[in-house]
């Protein structure tokens, strides 16, 4: 259990936090992009937060 | 009687800056803006009108604020230590009143969007000279082993263009401390 915890956060917790963040940046970032500029920065930051934080 | 324009049209704009700044630009009528700059209505209905001082205060804030920090930015040395420090000295910037309310350039896609083609490339500039800053820290970064793939560095310097964003909405709920943990947290994903 301890491998998946950070801080006493865990991976789960961690990562959900971080979505949010990137929700909050994508409400006000994306309002000036195209719909194709909007769906790359998405899945962008998605990817980063999911697969690049062991 | 009526005043008349006894500042320079540069003192009027860094004066304008940071009426914008705080109002917005929807959020500040022309009485309004000339009580706050202390000229007469006649002069930004005649003159310089709200729309031309509007965009010369977002040149104004480009040359003062961001520009100069990016450009400290771009001189580091020290790949994700100076990534982590520009991002912490923004949040120190957003509670010390440096910066009075939030980023104006983020509160201007907030408000503003793309109904002005004229204020939309000033956005363009913007973005592009933080991304091309964020390239040249990474490329710095990768040069000090910090990451290891090279070919994700414009993936990367595109998910640091959001933290900044984030910042300017987290700052208003979260403590400094949280904000200082919220980015070294952010800038784990790109090592």
């Amino acid at each position: 259990m301890s491998l998946l915890e950070r801080n006493g956060e865990s991976s789960a917790a961690f990562k959900a936090k971080h979505l949010i963040a990137h929700y909050c940046a994508m409400m006000t970032f994306c309002l000036i992009h195209t719909d194709k500029e909007k769906e790359q920065y998405i899945a962008n930051g998605i990817n980063l937060i999911l697969n690049n934080h062991a | 009687m009526p005043r008349v324009l006894n500042a320079s049209y540069e003192e009027l704009v860094v004066k304008a800056q940071e009426v914008f700044w705080i109002n917005g630009f929807k959020g500040i009528s022309v009485k309004k803006l000339s009580e706050e700059l202390n000229v007469s209505t006649s002069v930004l209905y005649n003159k310089y009108s709200k729309d031309l001082l509007f965009l010369d205060s977002l040149d104004y804030y480009s040359a003062n604020y961001s520009d100069p920090f990016l450009k400290q930015l771009r001189e580091t040395s020290e790949g994700l230590t100076s990534l982590k420090e520009f991002f912490n000295s923004v949040v120190d910037a957003l509670f010390n009143k440096t910066f009075p309310r939030s980023c104006l350039m983020v509160n201007t896609v907030v408000e503003l969007r793309n109904e002005n083609i004229e204020v939309t490339q000033r956005y363009d500039t913007y973005l592009a000279a933080m991304k091309r800053s964020y390239v040249v820290v990474l490329e710095k970064c990768y040069a000090l082993g910090q990451f290891q793939k090279q070919e994700k560095t414009e993936e990367y310097a595109a998910f640091l263009l959001g933290v900044i964003f984030s910042l300017s909405v987290l700052y208003k709920l979260k403590s400094k401390e949280e904000l200082y943990q919220f980015i070294e947290e952010q800038l784990s994903f790109v090592i």
